[in-house]
């Protein structure tokens, strides 16, 4: 898929655990992997919102195109 | 659902019985036919090598219905605990819904085939009128079952595309 989640990279930058973020925005660490691995189909405008104000960063800043 | 699965659980269960009974009727039938070809001396009433390939066809039939109806059991009663929407179950109901055709139009082949061997007079009746009597009744007898079987396949496809809208549920995050 050519939309590339640079999820990790944002948690690298703000030096935050996945488990962390996980238990901050209410989902499962498993499914927060799934999204990190790219392998999601869709993502939820809320769960969208939760993670961009949990690392306080712009949803371009998650996401990316590429070809 | 789960009373529903019990209904139709126990319906498979009579319908197992029923296959098994007309299975033992059919055995004896062939056991006829086997004993009076071997022992009946008078060539015009034994019974002919082709009535007794047809008895074990309806035999070996009859035995495919009970293996796929086994299944189909086993597949309602394994759904009653997980979901219904996954790959096994699209193919199990998509094989016994294939099942039920061809054995609708192998049951009803082996009716008209039946009825070429068998050479009864049903008084002035033509043999033309006969035939296409026997086809009227070979295809309202399999009629219903047909009827399952397409009902089985449209929910097998049901299945699949659930299955598929379930995979993208549970993907999305």
């Amino acid at each position: 898929m050519p939309i590339i989640v640079n999820l990790d990279v944002m948690l690298a930058k703000r030096k935050m655990k996945s488990k962390n973020l996980a238990e901050q925005i209410g989902i499962t660490t498993a499914n927060l992997s799934i999204l990190k691995s790219g392998k999601a189909k869709a993502i939820r405008f809320t769960t969208l919102e939760a993670i961009c104000k949990s690392l306080d960063c712009q949803p371009s800043d998650l996401l990316e195109y590429q070809e | 659902m789960s009373k529903l699965q019990s209904i139709l659980n126990v319906l498979i269960y009579v319908w197992i019985i029923g296959v098994f009974l007309k299975l033992l009727k059919e055995v004896g039938i062939l056991y006829k036919h086997i004993h009076s070809r071997i022992f009946d001396s008078n060539i015009i009433s034994s019974s002919s090598f082709s009535m007794i390939l047809v008895s074990m066809a309806f035999i070996c039939l009859l035995i495919y219905m009970l293996w796929h109806l086994r299944n189909f059991k086993k597949v309602v009663k394994k759904s009653k605990n997980t979901s219904l929407f996954n790959n096994s179950n699209y193919k199990a109901f998509h094989s016994v819904g294939m099942a039920f055709i061809y054995y609708t139009v192998a049951r009803f082949t082996i009716r008209i085939v039946e009825f070429m061997l068998s050479n009864v007079d049903e008084g002035q009746q033509s043999i033309a009128y006969q035939f296409g009597r026997n086809i009227g009744e070979g295809v309202s007898n399999q009629f219903p079952l047909l009827i399952v079987a397409l009902f089985l396949l449209i929910i097998a496809e049901l299945i699949k595309d659930g299955y598929q809208l379930k995979k993208e549920n549970d993907l999305t995050i």
